[in-house]
């Protein structure tokens, strides 16, 4: 296990970062920082980085500090997660966490969930659409930290000047205000509807690529009905066309399941008008690099939930080739053991070219099932814990590699014995011996084993802000082929803010409308004149002076 | 204002004059009184202006004091004489709600009655300005995505803050829209998309319930927890 890891400055500097350690490298502007939060706002932030010339990251464990230029931190962005066990901080290029899928593993309640809301604060804050799809339950961990990293001024606008960015909360849990997905208003006018409606059934759990052929035969015959009817704008228009619809007794029996779950989904949706501040258009937000967070609430909406998360997911991808086709965006999918499987595998598997970031989290190995080496291709891997004697577990001894031992031989041995004889002839003789031998040797045997023990598992369990992360070699994470062990050093949002920035998420109702809203034309805003805009100049120029800080009085 | 009054002292007066009351907690926690050191010590500061007769205080019905300007405090920094009235139960909740609303100061601007006459003059092109009863104040909105930039836009605001339930609140709102909307100025804001409502609601579940109301377009509901303190 290599537990000794330090910052490799040779290596780092021959990929072109300017650090170093203890010494400072320039003598202009410089900002210090120290622990997780700070460390990670300032390396996630492109405006404080471009008004000074060096940072300072004040490290654990008595180290000296770590200096690293602003200018290559601008260059060469990072992606903070945490410190070593011998202090030193767990940096990974953005360009390296956006190369590929990343995979968080471990129990229930061991971290998975913080450890991916730390990074899509971080992945927010530096200008990357990110879309977290929950499907376990509402999470005010996930809340805050998109809440936090939406409203961080460390984005360029088109004029150079630093804005926030916005974040968006769709949930399903009853009672809560939410903005409201529509998913039929996000398809594009250019996919043949063949294709549109293979996309929804697969998005809603059904495999088109299924080798069950019962399973293709009553997904067949959805298809075919859904092509025969108008998709519309909605579900619920979607639903009223079925019902419309007539259909003969096979039909009704082998599309009987498609038809229930667009039928309920029909009574989750609220339809709102297209230009409504509490509707989601997908493209849009991706242009704009929003945030959203989409609650499905498992524990409300049972399986409604997986199909709504895996509906969300397709029409990201499907938004995102229109809106941003040559940008990467970042899709965190928490709790993937509950997702449609094939839909993830396709994801995974497909979506790497399409530069369409995954960033999901299982329980363990096991709950992959047979697909386990898909859908565990990830390039960088992130694990909390593993049950010993696991799927995991095994898969963490193979993460750290073999280590040679050399085990002590230590030999020792003595015998002794005695003899005697008498001869009874015309002589008598009587004869006695005596014997004794004594032998030591000790020597060493080479054997390998895995460098990962089981009492290492054990241990990982035990310290609650310990993970293992493996990554290829690229920038300051030059730590070569095998896992690392982190700690978090500590929350990079205290539960203080968790509880303030879920409130205003809750309380902001700029975005959102209440379930129960079903008068939501009344909130459409009516296009303005030319004549009222330039009222509304002069207005709102008089408002901005009024609204100005004031001297005290 | 009075010579003998200190920096923080006339801070503390020109908050009550913009919020008409407040209670010590939450003023406590405004920008404005960063440096008055420990609450203690700001609480001590407010009895004293109460003792030297510039603030009065009532008891809400759970208990808590709240303070406003006196007679006295009013002349000093020129606000109406009926904020020296000791408050009905719907003007407490304006108080509470408005001294909660001003600690997100980079949201809502709450103005001296002089500052929002002197705003509606100039709003109005020289007209006087129109005399209503309800309170106003400037709320910064994040603008709609078409224009295209972050910067938040400032909106005229009628404040409601009374204990009703949602179906009168949500009544309430409206009549209080349409008076507002004959008057030519409220009316034109209106228009250029400048002007909206903030109810304030005491919990979370009660803003849930308001939101499934037809209210007036603009309209916002603001969660403001004080407001539980007026059930006694």
């Amino acid at each position: 296990m290599n537990q000794e890891f330090n910052l490799d400055l040779e290596k780092a500097r021959q990929e072109g970062l300017a650090v170093s350690l203890g010494r400072r490298m320039s003598s202009g502007e410089l900002q210090t920082v120290s622990g997780p939060k700070e460390t990670a706002d300032i390396v996630s932030d492109p405006v404080r980085l471009s008004k000074c010339e060096e940072v300072e990251i004040k490290l654990p464990k008595g180290l000296p500090s770590l200096f690293l230029l602003a200018s290559m931190l601008l260059a060469f962005r990072q992606v903070f997660f945490g410190y070593a066990v011998s202090g030193f901080p767990i940096f990974l290029g953005l360009r390296r966490v956006l190369e590929a899928h990343m995979l968080f593993l471990g129990p229930s309640r061991t971290g998975k969930t913080t450890g991916m809301a730390n990074v899509f604060r971080q992945l927010i804050r530096h200008g990357i659409f990110c879309l977290f799809i929950g499907l376990k339950d509402f999470d005010p961990t996930i809340v805050a930290a998109g809440r936090d990293g939406a409203n961080a001024k460390t984005r360029f606008d088109a004029n150079f000047k630093p804005c926030c960015g916005k974040f968006v909360l769709i949930t399903k849990q009853p009672g809560l205000p939410s903005a409201q997905f529509n998913f039929l208003r996000q398809l594009r006018g250019d996919i043949p509807p063949a294709l549109q409606i293979a996309q929804m059934l697969a998005a809603m759990g059904f495999d088109p690529g299924t080798d069950n052929m019962s399973d293709k035969y009553y997904i067949g015959s959805s298809q075919d009905m859904l092509l025969k009817v108008p998709l519309g704008k909605s579900f619920k228009e979607l639903d009223q066309n079925i019902r419309k619809g007539k259909f003969d007794k096979d039909t009704l029996y082998s599309t009987a399941a498609a038809r229930h779950i667009i039928s309920q989904q029909a009574a989750l949706e609220i339809d709102l008008p297209e230009d409504h501040p509490a509707s989601v258009s997908l493209a849009k937000h991706i242009k704009d690099r929003d945030t959203l967070y989409l609650d499905c609430c498992y524990q409300d909406n049972g399986h409604l939930a997986l199909a709504n998360g895996g509906l969300m997911a397709k029409a990201a991808i499907s938004a995102k080739n229109v809106a941003a086709p040559g940008s990467v965006i970042a899709m965190f999918i928490d709790e993937s053991q509950q997702f449609p499987q094939p839909l993830l595998t396709q994801i995974l598997a497909q979506c790497a070219s399409r530069q369409i970031r995954v960033f999901y989290s299982f329980h363990n190995l096991g709950q992959m099932g047979t697909s386990w080496e898909v859908l565990s291709m990830a390039g960088t891997r992130v694990i909390y814990g593993a049950v010993p004697g696991g799927s995991t577990d095994e898969h963490l001894q193979r993460l750290f590699g073999m280590k040679k031992e050399y085990v002590l031989n230590v030999g020792d041995s003595f015998s002794s014995g005695t003899s005697s004889s008498v001869t009874v002839g015309k002589d008598v003789s009587v004869t006695t011996g005596e014997s004794q031998s004594q032998s030591s040797q000790y020597g060493f045997t080479e054997k390998e084993s895995f460098a990962w023990s089981p009492n290492d598992t054990l241990e990982l369990n035990a310290k609650k802000d310990r993970f293992i992360i493996q990554t290829p070699d690229a920038e300051l994470a030059q730590w070569g082929g095998t896992a690392i062990v982190g700690e978090t050093g500590g929350r990079q949002i205290s539960f203080d803010d968790i509880e303030r920035l879920t409130k205003e998420a809750l309380n902001d109702t700029t975005h959102t409308i209440g379930p129960k809203n079903t008068n939501p034309a009344q909130k459409q805003i009516p296009e303005l004149s030319k004549e009222v805009l330039t009222k509304r100049e002069h207005f709102l120029s008089i408002l901005n002076a009024a609204a100005a800080p004031r001297t005290k009085v | 204002m009075s010579n003998s009054l200190s920096q923080i002292d006339r801070s503390i007066l020109s908050f009550a004059s913009r919020v008409r009351g407040f209670r010590v907690r939450t003023a406590y926690r405004h920008s404005d009184f960063k440096d008055v050191g420990s609450e203690e010590a700001f609480r001590k500061r407010i009895e004293r202006l109460c003792s030297d007769g510039y603030l009065a205080s009532s008891k809400l019905p759970r208990g808590q004091q709240i303070y406003r300007l006196s007679k006295k405090g009013v002349e000093v920094v020129a606000a109406p004489p009926s904020y020296s009235s000791q408050p009905s139960l719907n003007i407490a909740a304006g108080m509470l709600s408005g001294s909660h609303l001003a600690l997100k100061s980079e949201e809502f601007i709450f103005l001296s009655q002089f500052e929002l006459n002197e705003l509606l003059h100039k709003l109005g092109a020289g007209q006087p300005p129109p005399k209503t009863t309800i309170s106003l104040s400037l709320r910064k909105i994040a603008p709609n995505d078409s224009t295209g930039t972050c910067e938040p836009e400032t909106h005229l605001h009628a404040l409601i803050s009374e204990l009703r339930t949602a179906d009168e609140l949500a009544a309430r709102a409206k009549t209080v829209f349409e008076k507002l909307m004959q008057t030519t100025l409220f009316s034109e804001l209106h228009k250029a998309q400048l002007f909206g409502i903030t109810i304030c609601v005491p919990t979370g579940a009660f803003k849930t319930a308001m939101q499934s109301k037809n209210l007036p377009v603009g309209t916002l509901v603001e969660v403001v927890e004080d407001l539980q303190d007026l059930i006694a």
